[in-house]
Formats: structure tokens, C-alpha cells, sequence
């Protein structure tokens, strides 16, 4: 299973427990055929092979950027927190974060980009309408990190718990809670 | 008012004084003395009113009788100084126009126009060219033809003048004096004869000097009419050659024989009428002598010789003459001459009299004549006249209703030519009842009636008592009526078609809201077929279901399955119900099937599915339920045996294939199975063949040759228990992976192919594209599992 496809990161993980399987399948079924396209195109995992090579990362650094373009891909994860998510699961900066997400969003999302947005649109109305109104009262100051500064770990990754919607995501890695 | 009381006076004591003459006073009064003498004084004078009256008819209709005899004698002769003269400057002027008729060719020639080029014309205008300066000696000819017709019957008849005097004297039945013995008892019966007799002879009189003055008239028309025609012949012949003025060349055709033929078609009929006054005698004999001798009831011994034998003989005299003047005329095509008026003219004077039962009648009729327009009056006697004989065609009821709706319809034409709606209403309201009549007919026409209009028309054309009334009523658009308008129509005709009609606009627009109002209105109709035709219309008003279901069960089969047929337009049957009303109609019907087909079968119940399938006739319908089945996977169909069963509801293999087809997506195994063991055309196993034409008849084989066939996409949406859950469909879409992968390799990544340039990417084989086809189409969690786990080799 490759590690650089969002589809196969944890492919053996998910089939291991059927509540598990079924959960990711049923979101993964009901997706946009374009958003789907992305998920399971081999030229997809080819991209991100490339990208993360050039980026630096090591495998589990690779394997998590993985599983945060599927959550992202699944709407599990809100695209606002994409960056910062990138830049706690993978403990880098902060400005790479923001360019890895810029390169995804531009080159490997764009052909879904539509339907991802309209996608986030319909789940996240929330904080879409939390973040216009707040750049509305802040403007013209730049866009804040959602997670504060202070709270953020310094090292180590976040766990899921922290940055999922719950009941939305699997926690993959998570193995003590499942089943 | 005045006037009119004057007049009605005066016309009181004529009619009584006319009787004076006939009674002697004394005797029946029982009055001597100054009253008598006065009496006698009073009676003298009428009797001579009435003498002189019918003096005059006589002696003019003697002259008119003279000068008949002199006109028809006349001959027209083509030589006179000044019709020669007349047609040689008209043939001359002719001559002058010929070359206008040849500008006209030349012209035709250049723009090539159809009818006037010269090789169309030339042969005619050569022709008329020569003939043209024969026209008088042709028409001459024609004349004399004609004039030796009239010869023939001139010389036969002698002396017509002499003969029409002698043979026709009506005054000889006026009432002589009588000696009433029976004072009082007899006077009525002496009114009543006296008054009779008077009428009889004075429309005899009447009847004799039309049909004298009439054809003395045309025929002494005719002569310079004919001059007139003989004199333009050359114009005429001319206007032959062009295509656009031959019909002025046939209309002087048409009134030079016209005006030609009306004397020998008159003589002839003269010729009898003549030959009977004649032989006056022989005619009352061959009626039989018992009858001529029969005295008019209750005028025996009191009048002048009275007898039915004498009036049929009269009469049979007029038929001829008046019958004869007007077949003369129409048989001499007169119709639009003008003369045709004159003679209807001359027709209802006399018509109008026949019916005539009291001189009240007539003398109105005459004072009223100043006062209205001639044609409006003429049509009005003629239709009282109508209308009195329509009273004694007993046994025809309606006749004289035909004939107002006749004389309406003709009046109709004439107020059709006013275009102003004002001019219109004004007439709809005066004027003889016809006239009115016609003026709101032509109202109707252009739908500016109101509802109260119609309604007085309606009454005035007698309502529903009368054949006319009915009939407006019939012509009635109730369509442009308002729902009160017509609600009111509803309730008050009588007339069933009338009625029928009004309930049919009510039935399209919904104004019958309840069943029950339905259901009197269906009451109208007697035919199975029109009750449910009239029920469909109306009832599809009635949005409410739960009131239109108790009809379903109500009535005849028709009836019943125009209300289901709503219902079921409406989805509100269930499916017994709908196939209960498929089995309504005649099996293998049209109907049937068009409404089996038509039916959702996929919004039906498993069960309902299920019944139709199992019990359904016609093998259309049959299968459309049983593609419903199969793409529903209802379990009772999803079977190998039940797949061949329904697939043999189709005619040859290739339908049985598709619809094998369809059955995949739900059942895939048992569809590969139908096909491989169902009979095909050849009487073997298995319905597909492999290019080599041999059919494939075991499970793998056909596994192999459909999933060649077969996209991604319809793989993937394969059942899950019926396919993906089976080893041999897994292996067998993995085989065809790795048959892809190997016919279409993967091309490995690379760097770029320029310093700092994006890298080559890797293209995946066949085998992974069909694959992420097959994930990306998946339907359900447990194919998707199953896609996934399928090997890239």
C-alpha cells in the first residue's frame, strides 16, 4: 500500500475492522466523482511522492500529509484549518505549511475544487461565517491561525481528538479505541 | 291611434256592406218601413261598390289579356335600321380593340404569362376575329329559332286574347241576392258563404291578372333588351379572347339565352292552360260527376254555382299560369337579372291572399304596406302565408317552422351585409318578428348577444313549445356564456340536445361539482358510451378522490372505467385497483394495453407487481412488469428459471439478451446463468454466441464474454450478494484486470526532461485505471471493499 496515496495510507487499517471500512466507504461512495477521482488516481499518490520529496519529508511526516488530504478530500477537516493542521502534524513551519497547502490546493485539488468548496461549504457554514465576520471586524489585519499560538504543541503531533469534528473522522491510528 | 281606429271603422263597414246586396232585409230582419227602405239604400250602394270593383279587375284584365297577345306576337327582327346600325359601330369599335387584345398577347409573350401568350390565344383570336362580323347574323339566327318555338305554340293556341277572356271569370261565383226565410238561424251560415264565395273571386281575380300581368311584362321587356344584346354582340365575341374578360362574354351569353327561351317556355305552359279553359267541361267531368255538382257546405241554394268541381278547376288554371311564368323564368336563367324580384313580387301579392280568412287581414296588410319597406314586406306575408299552410299540412308538424327558418335565413343574408353592431341591435327590436329574428341570428354569429338577448330570442322563437325555439337553443355557444348564463339554460330547456350541450360546456369547465349533479346530467344521455364520455369530462372537475371512488363501482363497465380512468391519471389506484380496471377493459384490447404499458410499475408494491406479472394477458404488458422486476430485483424474478421464463415472453434471442441484461445489475449470477442454459432459436442451450457464431453455454464463458462487454461503471454497480460476493464474479474481474494491465502496461515516472522542469509522470496500465473505475463507481461499502482489494499485477 502506498503511503503517498490517500486512498491506500491506511487501506489495511480500514479493512481490518468492518464498522471502520464501512464508515470510510460510505462517505468515500457518496463523494463527488471528480473528489473521488483525486483520492484514488494513482497519478494523485505520483504527485504527492514528488511534492513531498521535494518538500523534505520523512515517511511518517509523508504518511500523515496522506491521511490530511483525505480527511480533508472527505470533509472531515475544515480547509481553513488545513495549514495549521499541516504545520502540527508535521511540525514544520508554519509558512511551509501554508505553501504545501497552496501547491495541493492549486494543483491537486483543482480539478475537484467546485465541489471541495461547495462540500465545505454545506459542513462548515459555521466557521465559514465566523471567519467572514471576523474579517470584517478585524479588517484590514491578515487572517489569524484559528488555533492560538500558546495552545499549539511545540513539538509532537496533535491528536485527532483535537482537530476533528466528532464522529466525523476514524482515527486510524487510534487502534485502542476501535472495536 | 286615431287613424287607425278610422281605419278599422271604415273597413268594418265595407266588410259588412259588401253583404248588404246578398240578403233581403226584410225577409230576414222582419224590419219594414224607413229601416227597410234605408237598408235597401245602403245594400244598392255597396252592391254597386262591389260590381264596379270587380268591373274594373275585368275590363283591366282584359286589356292586359289583349296586349299579351299582341306582345307575344311581336318579332324580333334582326334587320331593323337601328339595330344594324347600332352593331356596326359597335363591331367597328371592336375592330379598333383587336389590337389591344394584341398588345396584351405580346406582352403575355415577353413576361411569359400562363393563358396569355400567343401561342394560346392566337387560334381563338383568329377565330373570333372572322366571327365577330357574323355576331348579328348568329344571334339572328338564335332568335329566329326561338321565334319559330313561339310560332308553333301561337298557332296553336289561336286566339289567346279571346280565350283567356272567355275562360276566366271568377266573378261568376260572387253571391247573387238570396231570400233567407230563416231569419236569424240563417244569417251566420249566410255570412260565413256570402264571405267565402267573395274572397274566392277575388282572389281568383287576383291569381288571373298576375299571371297575365307578369309575362306581359317580361315579354314586353324582353325585346329591347334583346336590341340591347344584339347591338353589343360584337363586344362581347371580343371580350372572348382574354382570359380575364370571357366572363363578360358568358354573362351576355347567359342573358341572350335567358331572354330568348322565356317566351317558348311560357307559351308552352299558356298552351295548356289555355287548352283546359278550352275544354272547361271535359275537365269538371273527368273529376267526376257526383263531386262537381257538390255545393260547398252551407252555401247550397243561396249562392252563384259554388262548386268544389269549380274550384278545382280555377285553380288547376292558375297552377299552370302562374307555375308556367315562373318555370319560363327560371328556366331562362334570370336569376340576378332583377326579373327574378319582380316576379317573386308578383308571386306574393298573390301568395299572400291564399291564406287570407278575413279581409281584416288584407286591408291591414295594405295600409301597413305604405308604412314598412317593400322586401321586409313581402317577406313577412310570405311567411304569414307560410305559416297558414304549414297550419294545414296536417301531420307535419313543423312545417311552417321550416318555413320561417327559411325566410329567416334568407333576411339573415341581407343583414349580414351590416357591419355597425348599433344598426344591428336596433333591427333586433323592430319590424316584422322575421326580421327581428334574423337581426339577432346575425347578432349570435358574432357573439354579441347577452344573456338576456338569447334569452328573448329564445322566447320569441316560441321556446321550448317549438321546433324553431329548440333549435336556437341547439345554435347557442354556451361556451361564451358566464356559469350563471349557463347554469340558467341548464334548468330551463327542455330540449335534450339543447340541454346536452349546455351540460357538456358545463362538464369541461367543472361547473358540476358534485357526483350527484354528475349524475342527473348523465341522466341525458341513454347510450352506455356517451354516459361514461359525459361522466369523464365532468368528473375530471372533482379534485377530490375520496368523493370520485364510490363512482368506481357505479354504473355501467364504460362508466365505471371513465371514472378509474381519472383516478389513474391521477396515481390515486392503488395497484389491485389498477389492474382490476386493466382487466376492465376487452383483453389484448388496445386500450388494455396502452393502459397496462402506460402503468408505473415501479411505484407498485413487490405484490402488486408480482399479480400483474402472474395474471396479466397480453405478453406487452407481461413484459413491461416483468423490466420492472428485474431492474427492482424483486426476488420472485430474480432466478435463473424465472429470468428464462420471463425472457421467453420475448420473440427471438437478441430481446431475450436484453432483457437478460437488465436483470444483471440486481442478480448477476442468475442472469449469467439464464443465458447460458435458456433454449435459443436453434432449440440448444445459451442465447449468446462468440464471434464464431457457437453458442456459449457455461457460467465462466459467459462470465468472460460479458465482462469484456461490460464499462467499469456497470461492473461496480453490480449487487453486491449477487455479484461482488461471489468468488467466481471476483475472479473473473480480476482476470479481466490482469488482461488489462498486460495489454495496456503501466509507463514508469521519470525526472524532468529539463533542468528545474516538472518531472515525467508515471502512467498507470490498464488493469489500475479499470480498477479506480471500478472504485469510483462502486455503490456500496462491501463491492467497494471488494474492488479494493483486487491485485494490480
Amino acid at each position: 500500500m502506498s503511503i503517498y496515496s490517500p486512498y491506500e495510507v491506511d487501506f489495511k487499517e480500514l479493512l481490518s475492522s468492518e464498522k471502520t471500512w464501512n464508515v470510510f466507504a460510505n462517505k468515500f461512495i457518496k463523494l463527488p466523482f471528480a473528489v473521488k477521482d483525486i483520492i484514488v488516481s494513482r497519478t494523485t499518490a505520483d504527485y504527492l511522492k514528488i511534492l513531498y520529496s521535494r518538500i523534505g519529508l520523512d515517511q511518517n511526516q509523508s504518511a500523515d500529509l496522506s491521511r490530511i488530504i483525505r480527511d480533508v478530500l472527505l470533509t472531515d477537516i475544515f480547509l481553513g484549518d488545513f495549514p495549521t493542521l499541516i504545520s502540527q502534524k508535521l511540525n514544520i513551519e508554519t509558512k511551509t505549511a501554508s505553501q504545501i497547502v497552496q501547491r495541493v490546493v492549486n494543483e491537486l485539488f483543482a480539478p475537484a475544487i467546485e465541489d471541495i468548496k461547495k462540500m465545505q461549504r454545506e459542513k462548515f457554514e459555521d466557521r465559514i461565517t465566523q471567519i467572514r465576520s471576523g474579517q470584517i471586524r478585524q479588517s484590514p489585519t491578515p487572517q489569524q491561525p484559528l488555533i492560538p499560538a500558546q495552545s499549539r504543541r511545540p513539538t509532537g503531533l496533535v491528536r485527532p481528538s483535537e482537530i476533528v469534528q466528532e464522529g466525523n473522522v476514524i482515527n486510524l491510528r487510534d487502534r485502542e479505541n476501535q472495536q | 291611434m286615431k287613424r287607425k281606429q278610422t281605419e278599422k271603422i271604415f273597413l268594418l263597414i265595407i266588410v259588412i256592406g259588401l253583404f248588404f246586396p246578398v240578403f233581403d232585409a226584410k225577409a230576414l230582419l222582419g224590419l219594414p218601413s224607413i229601416g227597410d227602405i234605408s237598408y235597401q239604400a245602403a245594400a244598392s250602394m255597396f252592391a254597386y261598390s262591389a260590381y264596379i270593383m270587380f268591373a274594373a279587375i275585368g275590363t283591366f284584365m282584359g286589356i292586359l289579356v289583349g296586349m299579351l297577345d299582341w306582345v307575344m306576337k311581336i318579332r324580333i327582327f334582326t334587320n331593323i335600321p337601328v339595330i344594324e346600325s347600332g352593331w356596326k359601330i359597335m363591331r367597328d369599335f371592336a375592330n379598333m380593340l383587336f389590337i389591344i387584345a394584341l398588345i396584351v398577347m405580346a406582352y403575355g409573350t415577353i413576361f411569359n404569362l400562363k393563358g396569355y401568350d400567343f401561342r394560346s390565344l392566337i387560334p381563338r383570336f383568329i377565330i373570333i376575329a372572322v366571327l365577330i362580323n357574323f355576331s348579328l347574323v348568329l344571334s339572328g339566327l338564335m332568335i329566329d329559332a326561338t321565334q319559330i318555338l313561339n310560332n308553333t305554340f301561337l298557332a296553336a293556341m289561336g286566339d289567346i286574347s279571346g280565350q283567356l277572356g272567355q275562360g276566366m271569370e271568377p266573378w261568376s261565383l260572387l253571391p247573387t241576392a238570396a231570400q233567407a226565410s230563416d231569419k236569424y238561424e240563417a244569417f251566420a251560415s249566410l255570412i260565413l258563404s256570402s264571405f267565402v264565395t267573395i274572397l274566392f273571386a277575388l282572389f281568383l281575380a287576383i291569381v288571373f291578372l298576375v299571371s297575365v300581368a307578369a309575362p306581359l311584362v317580361v315579354a314586353l321587356v324582353r325585346i329591347p333588351i334583346l336590341w340591347a344584346l344584339l347591338i353589343v354582340s360584337p363586344m362581347a365575341w371580343l371580350l372572348s379572347i382574354l382570359p380575364a374578360t370571357r366572363g363578360a362574354y358568358n354573362a351576355w351569353w347567359k342573358q341572350f339565352l335567358g331572354w330568348n327561351l322565356f317566351l317558348p317556355y311560357y307559351l308552352f305552359f299558356l298552351y295548356f292552360a289555355l287548352y283546359f279553359l278550352s275544354k272547361k267541361n271535359e275537365v269538371l267531368a273527368g273529376l267526376g260527376q257526383t263531386f262537381v255538382n257538390d255545393q260547398v257546405t252551407g252555401m247550397a241554394g243561396l249562392q252563384s254555382d259554388f262548386t268544389f268541381g269549380l274550384i278545382f278547376y280555377y285553380i288547376l288554371i292558375s297552377v299552370f299560369l302562374i307555375g308556367g311564368t315562373k318555370v319560363a323564368m327560371s328556366a331562362g336563367q334570370f336569376s340576378g337579372t332583377g326579373l327574378v324580384s319582380v316576379a317573386k313580387w308578383g308571386r306574393d301579392r298573390v301568395a299572400n291572399r291564399i291564406g287570407w280568412t278575413a279581409g281584416r287581414r288584407a286591408i291591414e296588410a295594405r295600409f301597413k304596406e305604405g308604412q314598412e319597406k317593400e322586401e321586409a314586406m313581402v317577406q313577412r306575408q310570405t311567411a304569414w302565408m307560410r305559416d297558414k299552410l304549414g297550419a294545414v299540412t296536417f301531420g307535419k308538424r313543423g312545417f311552417a317552422e321550416e318555413q320561417q327558418a327559411k325566410d329567416i335565413s334568407e333576411i339573415k343574408k341581407r343583414f349580414e351585409r351590416i357591419t355597425d353592431p348599433a344598426q344591428l341591435r336596433v333591427l333586433m327590436d323592430k319590424g316584422p318578428l322575421r326580421n327581428q329574428l334574423a337581426a339577432r341570428e346575425v347578432m349570435k354569429d358574432r357573439s354579441l348577444l347577452s344573456n338576456d338577448e338569447y334569452r328573448n330570442t329564445f322566447e320569441m322563437y316560441g321556446g321550448n313549445n317549438t321546433l324553431a325555439g329548440r333549435q336556437f337553443a341547439q345554435r347557442i355557444d354556451f361556451d361564451k356564456l358566464s356559469s350563471t348564463d349557463r347554469t340558467y339554460w341548464y334548468d330551463n330547456l327542455a330540449d335534450v340536445n339543447a340541454k346536452r350541450k349546455v351540460a357538456e360546456v358545463m362538464a369541461n369547465k367543472g361547473e358540476f361539482d358534485t357526483v350527484a349533479s354528475i349524475q342527473r346530467a348523465q341522466s341525458l344521455y341513454t347510450l352506455p358510451g356517451e354516459r361514461a364520455n359525459f361522466l369523464k369530462r365532468a368528473a375530471r372537475r372533482i379534485t377530490d378522490n375520496t368523493t370520485l371512488r364510490p363512482l368506481m363501482t357505479v354504473g355501467s363497465e364504460q362508466e365505471q372505467l371513465a371514472v378509474r380512468e381519472i383516478l389513474a391519471e391521477r396515481g390515486a389506484l392503488t395497484g389491485a385497483e389498477r389492474f382490476n380496471m386493466y382487466r376492465m377493459y376487452k383483453d389484448g384490447s388496445k386500450e388494455a394495453v396502452d393502459f397496462g404499458t402506460s402503468t408505473d410499475f415501479g411505484n407498485l408494491s413487490i405484490t402488486d407487481r408480482q399479480n400483474w406479472y402472474n395474471n396479466a394477458p397480453d405478453n406487452e404488458v407481461k413484459r413491461k412488469v416483468a423490466e420492472t422486476m428485474v431492474e427492482r430485483g424483486d426476488p420472485s424474478i430474480m432466478t435463473a428459471p424465472e429470468l428464462i421464463i420471463a425472457a421467453n415472453l420475448y420473440a427471438n434471442d437478441t430481446e431475450k439478451i436484453k432483457f437478460l441484461d437488465k436483470a444483471e445489475k440486481n442478480n448477476f449470477m442468475a442472469s449469467i446463468d439464464a443465458k447460458a442454459t435458456a433454449i435459443n432459436s436453434d432449440g440448444t442451450p445459451g442465447l449468446i454466441r462468440n464471434a464464431a457464431g457457437v453458442p456459449l453455454s457455461t457460467r465462466g464463458d459467459i462470465f468472460t464474454f460479458r465482462l469484456t462487454r461490460m464499462k467499469a461503471a456497470d461492473i461496480a454497480e453490480i449487487n453486491y450478494n449477487h455479484g461482488w460476493a461471489t468468488p467466481d464474479f471476483v475472479n473473473a474481474v480480476q482476470a479481466k484486470i490482469n488482461s488489462l494491465q498486460a495489454s495496456q502496461p503501466p509507463t514508469p515516472g521519470g525526472p524532468p526532461t529539463t533542468p528545474g522542469g516538472p518531472p515525467v509522470m508515471s502512467k498507470p496500465g490498464g488493469g489500475e485505471r479499470f480498477k479506480e473505475e471500478l472504485q469510483k463507481a462502486a455503490i456500496d461499502s462491501r463491492s467497494l471493499a471488494q474492488i479494493s482489494a483486487l491485485v494490480i499485477p
